[in-house]
């Protein structure tokens, strides 16, 4: 059975009357790449936020590698990589010299320092000045930060943002890496949803502050999963035909509905086939959703958008 | 907490701001001798006169110390990056307050011993000046750190209480300078002594101050104390982060900071 590395239960954060999280419960299993998907205000960050300590739930239980006591919460989290909202350092500094700041406060070691430098390649900024950095820079020095103490889980929030293509394709190799290497789970949210789907294994969908969708990224792709359909008026000599003359093996029929997984870029063989043998084609499409298409769905559509 | 301190000051010391706050008293206390040169003053035993009524300046330096210590981790919002790693928020206020203590003393330390450095230099020697004497202004020194220390304080106070700089330091100086007149327009002249101003104004002024020391010490020490609760209390209580209320008003432009 995997470790539970963060678990809520029914968490609760209120800002005066308004509940930016409202009885939340996710599970993060070890190995997991967790993605938060879900509108601004949401609750992601919020989220994140309760799970990094920088503020505190309104009512439910949070538990940080099976820990949930304030003793528990400071070892789990120094346990832990971050890097919530804007990355943000010391202006006058180079970003070697805000990382052994925060080394000397954690007690690392200064050759961690060099290695998350060269991990997000900002090896060669040498005396360059935090204020001087390009958005990407920083989000790469917010990334060294949060890898250098060889974390256990990852918390990364909007992580991409402002990246250019070449660096969000670097950044999406590190975190694989990170997680097939050396076993990192990565607790990630993200607006950029086609990234995401390349690199989790976990999603959790939010909105309005609660959880509406827990599902893993295999159930995701086949509740995605692209197919051809086809509607017939009679879809059991449909599916003799496709099956004894087509040796079809990959269909479903579904109502007058065949929903076929094969041959997606030639439907024609299909209809030839079908209408051949005296089977009326009413329609041909091919379905099939993305992330996204499936996340507006989920929330009730493009009016909620 | 000793990591913590040490980053505090590897942060310090990597920067120009605290050198350039040395360079300028020490060269303003050094400027002091070269004026006092050739005075009534410029002597051995005038320079000590002049330094006791120096160690009613440095709780107005004192703001800009706790700035660089934690004035400026508000403004760039990066306490976050120290708070996600498991730091107890009182131990943070707290190495904050030992750091800007620490950094303080350095500071006057470095300003007493340019003054008193250069004055041995350019001031004549004379027969006033006693081993008593200097001793005198080391027991008033000594007491006046005291003070300095619970005004320390009050600036961490004001910057955690309110997380905005600007603010905290209008009223730290506010506090500082003006309850006095507040106190006595409200006819509360009695409690006027045991301002932090009134007690340095003492200590400057005061003919016996090895008399006052426990006296001084007694409210001196209490405020620091409460304030150094108080402090810790809101760093467990209050949050850090910039939450956005533009989902729930629907009005992007609102924004509510909340402060540690």
């Amino acid at each position: 059975m995997a470790e539970t590395i963060i678990r809520t239960q029914s968490i609760e954060k209120k800002y005066g009357g308004f509940a930016a999280v409202s009885n939340l419960s996710i599970q993060v299993e070890k190995g997991d790449i967790y993605a938060l998907v879900g509108q601004n205000g949401a609750g992601k960050t919020t989220l994140l936020k309760l799970v990094c300590g920088l503020t505190p739930s309104t009512s439910g239980k949070l538990e940080l590698f099976g820990g949930s006591s304030p003793r528990q919460f400071s070892a789990a989290r120094a346990r832990m990589g971050t890097m919530i909202e804007t990355p943000s350092f010391f202006p006058y500094l180079s970003a070697r010299d805000n990382l052994e700041y925060y080394c000397i406060q954690r007690g690392g070691k200064k050759a961690d320092i060099d290695a998350a430098l060269h991990f997000v390649g900002l090896d060669k900024t040498g005396g360059k000045k935090f204020k001087n950095f390009s958005l990407g820079m920083k989000q790469r020095l917010g990334l060294a930060l949060a890898v250098m103490n060889h974390p256990d889980i990852l918390v990364l929030d909007e992580p991409i943002n402002g990246l250019d293509p070449m660096g969000i394709k670097e950044f999406r190799d590190i975190i694989l890496k990170m997680n097939q290497e050396r076993k990192t789970t990565v607790l990630i949210s993200s607006h950029i949803l086609g990234e995401l789907s390349q690199i989790a294994t976990t999603y959790g969908f939010i909105h309005k502050g609660r959880l509406i969708e827990h599902i893993s990224a295999a159930n995701l792709k086949e509740k995605c999963r692209s197919c051809l359909r086809i509607d017939v008026d009679n879809p059991e000599k449909a599916a003799d035909v496709l099956h004894n003359q087509l040796s079809c093996t990959k269909f479903q029929v579904k109502g007058n509905t065949l929903q076929i997984d094969e041959h997606l870029d030639t439907p024609e063989i299909f209809v030839k086939a079908l209408v051949e043998s005296g089977v009326a084609v009413s329609q041909v499409f091919r379905s099939g959703i993305n992330l996204e298409q499936y996340f507006i769905n989920l929330i009730g559509g493009s009016q909620n958008v | 907490m000793f990591k913590l301190i040490h980053a505090d000051f590897y942060k310090t010391f990597h920067r120009t701001a605290y050198y350039m706050l040395l360079l300028v008293f020490c060269g303003m206390a050094f400027l002091l001798s070269l004026m006092l040169r050739g005075s009534s003053a410029g002597t051995w035993s005038g320079s000590v006169g002049v330094a006791v009524e120096l160690l009613s300046y440095p709780p107005m330096l004192l703001p800009m110390i706790t700035q660089i210590v934690l004035g400026e981790e508000y403004r760039e919002h990066n306490m976050k990056n120290t708070l996600s790693f498991g730091t107890d928020r009182g131990l943070l206020f707290f190495t904050k307050w030992i750091s800007s203590v620490l950094l303080g003393l350095i500071l006057t330390a470095a300003v007493f011993g340019v003054y008193f450095g250069s004055s041995a230099m350019l001031f004549q020697h004379d027969s006033a000046f006693s081993q008593e004497l200097m001793g005198q202004f080391l027991n008033r020194l000594g007491v006046a750190c005291l003070i300095y220390i619970a005004s320390v304080t009050m600036s961490l106070f004001f910057l955690v209480l309110f997380s905005r700089n600007t603010l905290a330091i209008f009223l730290y100086y506010g506090v500082f300078y003006l309850t006095e007149l507040l106190l006595k327009l409200f006819r509360l002249e009695t409690v006027v002594p045991y301002l932090l101003k009134s007690q340095l104004m003492s200590i400057v002024q005061g003919p016996n101050v090895l008399m006052q020391q426990p006296i001084l010490s007694i409210p001196c020490n209490n405020g620091r104390v409460f304030r150094s609760w108080f402090g810790c209390f809101l760093q467990e209580r209050l949050h850090l982060t910039n939450f956005s209320l533009s989902y729930m008003k629907g009005h992007p432009e609102v924004t509510l900071c909340h402060g540690i």
